[in-house]
């Protein structure tokens, strides 16, 4: 409860800190916020490149295909990358003034979360000229957006926390990351998995979230109950995972840093 | 309304801040924590602000002010104790904090606002009065990576300065700006105070508080030593540090005992002047060689079993109605590292006033005279014997918490004990029968009571006592 009405004080910070975010990434460059469509447009035209002209993956419509699992994962990794110094560089703020700590990340994600709607600008465009009309499934879709958000900010907590102490986790996660990202079924489809693997991946949260953007964006077909069920499991463990070292290291914070 | 209930903080100081994987690996499979050492930085803290009151924490570095400010608002969390607050706080402990140079003022004065706690709405209330006050004019609309210093810190102060919390906290950043900036600064803290608002400062700036404030609190290593008006708390405070400095020089004499003769030798050889300058001579050595944090524990403890006995002694001079009677000081165990010698003193005023019945008259003396460095110091310690004019003899004892460090480390390497509390006794006379039947060198000048302090094997203790006491005059 306290905890509650401290964050509705706090709010306008919240609000201001993801607008500073979002105001200075691109700040004194021309292009701006349209790097923030380039990029992935980028990112995908040189995936289908490679994968759909080069190594001839079999798969329908490669590039939308790529497109509907790449967006979720940057989001994710952007995030975290981030938002893992947002507390240990933040030590002048933290030391200077009082407000609930978890605001830092929290505003990272939000501000990631704004870069990733607006990629939104040209998903749905270009899935229609890809002949994908939007089902009425895609009304599911800030729901999903909404559970990963919370995913992201469990593990964002976590890794931000640990960042606090250790601070080589920088660069594990820079290792932990790409694997995580070959071994999620984003640029082949998870059909290509033998069947003895499958549960290891389906134990893979990110493949959980990766397929339901798939199936509302691409099949128009809402994710089956087993999904939904996994998704919600994943984003309450990660958010008691990421509480937890967060509220050991709470207390300590302002001293630590 | 702020009320501190017995509030202590401790922090670590990381032995090895760094480690590298191998070591964290190693030190991992072996079980092995990081080690740290635990400094407590307040201890046993409890006052009460009430509304409108205008209070101001003084005492010298580190002696744990903006510790407890940052404990009031809420940055750190207090390891003992509890903080009760109510109404809005508003801090000033760094200006400008959260500045981004890429943002307008505006969009930085909002953003800051936000970081204190008020809402948007709030600020662009106030958003024209902040302008104003900074006089940063139409600079407010360019990025402020483009302002000068000056103009940074202003306008970090007239966002804090033009919000309107019920408490307000300030930690030692009234030097903003020309005079006329912090003349400004004043009046508004003035108005804030006329309009009923609870305001703290820390502050080294004495005359300014001394008119300010109403109410000082005088912090000295982590404890209250006084709280009350403005006058007594500065002049205690001027006292104090006076008495920290010859403390020092009192301690430092065990360890550097040779090179401050080497040095005083050379000195006079220099120059031939008399005693005042061998006290500046002892002075320039005590501050090239710090070594007397050590200080702290040993007054705590005999701190304690001082205002322990006090308490008994008041007891039983209550009942002795009026009569004399013996203390027996000795019996006095040690009960906990609890508080402070001031601590002592509180206590001694409670139990008897300013003048006890019966109470032998040099203890008052003692106590009473603190401006006198060697009577300070002389009473920090356990077995508390007196000799009348003739001097005290004392038992220094070291806390094992503290071996590592300065006198305390020196004392248990020549000693070798293996007790819990290691106790070493000396002599503090100005009389040179006394120190001759003792054992010591006899005292070329009375005032250097540095050259006196040495460490005694304990079995010597129960002679030295007695040697004194047949010499004492009573």
């Amino acid at each position: 409860m306290e905890k509650i009405k401290e964050f509705i004080i706090f709010k306008d910070l919240l609000k201001n800190l993801v607008s500073r975010d979002f105001k200075t990434r691109y700040k004194r460059s021309y292009l701006g916020i349209l790097w923030s469509l380039l990029n992935p447009l980028f990112i995908i035209i040189v995936y289908t490149l490679a994968f759909d002209y080069i190594i001839k993956m079999r798969v329908r419509d490669f590039p939308m295909f790529f497109m509907c699992a790449y967006l979720p994962w940057s989001y994710f990794t952007a995030s975290l990358s981030l938002s893992l110094a947002s507390l240990s560089d933040s030590g002048y703020l933290i030391k200077a003034v009082y407000f609930p700590r978890e605001i830092l990340p929290l505003s990272i994600v939000l501000s990631c979360l704004l870069h990733f709607l607006i990629t939104f600008i040209f998903v749905f465009p270009i899935l229609m000229i890809f002949g994908y009309f939007p089902h009425w499934a895609v009304l599911s879709l800030p729901v999903i957006v909404l559970l990963q958000s919370l995913f992201i900010f469990g593990v964002c907590l976590l890794l931000s926390s640990i960042h606090v102490l250790f601070r080589d986790i920088r660069y594990i996660l820079d290792v932990i990351l790409t694997v995580w990202f070959w071994l999620t079924p984003i640029v082949y489809p998870i059909a290509l998995i033998p069947d003895r693997y499958l549960i290891f991946y389906k134990l893979n949260p990110m493949t959980i979230f990766v397929t339901a953007y798939r199936e509302v964006l691409l099949n128009g077909e809402l994710p089956i109950p087993v999904y939904w069920i996994a998704i919600l499991i994943a984003t309450s463990v990660s958010l008691l995972v990421g509480y937890f070292p967060f509220m050991k290291i709470r207390k300590r914070l302002a001293e630590e840093i | 309304m702020i009320e501190a209930l017995d509030v202590s903080k401790k922090f670590r100081v990381w032995e090895d801040r760094s480690l590298s994987v191998k070591e964290t690996a190693i030190n991992f499979l072996k079980g092995k924590k990081r080690s740290f050492r635990e400094v407590w930085a307040l201890r046993n803290i409890s006052f009460k602000i009430r509304e409108g009151e205008s209070i101001a924490f003084i005492g010298e570095n580190g002696s744990g002010k903006s510790t407890l400010l940052k404990l009031l608002y809420g940055i750190y969390v207090p390891d003992g104790g509890k903080i009760i607050t109510k109404g809005k706080i508003s801090a000033l402990l760094e200006l400008g904090v959260g500045f981004h140079p890429d943002l307008t003022g505006e969009e930085n004065i909002f953003l800051n606002g936000s970081m204190l706690g008020f809402d948007q709405k709030e600020m662009r209330k106030r958003f024209e009065e902040i302008v104003s006050f900074s006089e940063i004019g139409d600079f407010v609309y360019s990025p402020i990576r483009t302002y000068s210093t000056g103009m940074w810190m202003r306008l970090g102060f007239s966002v804090a300065m033009c919000v309107d919390p019920d408490i307000l906290l300030i930690d030692e950043v009234l030097a903003v700006g020309d005079e006329a900036f912090q003349k400004k600064c004043l009046s508004r803290l003035e108005e804030f105070k006329s309009a009923g608002k609870t305001i703290i400062i820390v502050s080294h700036a004495l005359p300014m508080v001394q008119k300010f404030c109403d109410r000082i609190i005088l912090l000295h290593e982590g404890r209250i030593v006084v709280d009350g008006e403005p006058e007594g708390s500065i002049e205690r405070y001027h006292s104090l540090l006076s008495l920290g400095r010859e403390v020092k020089v009192t301690d430092g004499g065990g360890e550097t005992e040779t090179l401050m003769e080497e040095k005083a030798v050379e000195k006079r050889g220099e120059e031939e002047k008399g005693e005042g300058n061998e006290r500046v001579i002892i002075e320039e050595i005590a501050e090239e060689h710090p070594c007397s944090n050590i200080c702290e524990p040993v007054e705590a403890v005999a701190a304690q079993v001082f205002g322990e006995s006090l308490e008994k002694a008041g007891e039983e001079i209550s009942k002795s109605e009026g009569n004399e009677i013996e203390l027996d000081l000795e019996k006095v165990k040690i009960i906990e590292i609890h508080d402070s010698l001031f601590f002592a003193g509180k206590l001694f005023r409670e139990a008897f006033g300013d003048s006890p019945p019966a109470f032998p008259r040099n203890y008052i003396a003692l106590y009473e005279d603190s401006k006198n460095p060697s009577t300070f110091h002389v009473l920090g310690f356990i077995h508390l014997q007196p000799l009348g004019e003739m001097g005290l003899v004392g038992g220094l004892c070291v806390d094992r918490q503290w071996r590592g460090r300065g006198l305390g480390k020196m004392l248990l390497d020549s000693m070798d004990h293996q007790d819990e509390w290691i106790k070493a006794l000396f002599l503090y006379t100005r009389d040179q029968r006394i120190a001759e039947k003792c054992g010591y060198e006899s005292l070329p000048h009375p005032p250097l009571m540095a050259k006196w302090i040495r460490p005694l094997p304990l079995e010597k203790k129960e002679k030295m006592i007695s040697i004194a006491m047949s010499i004492a005059p009573f």
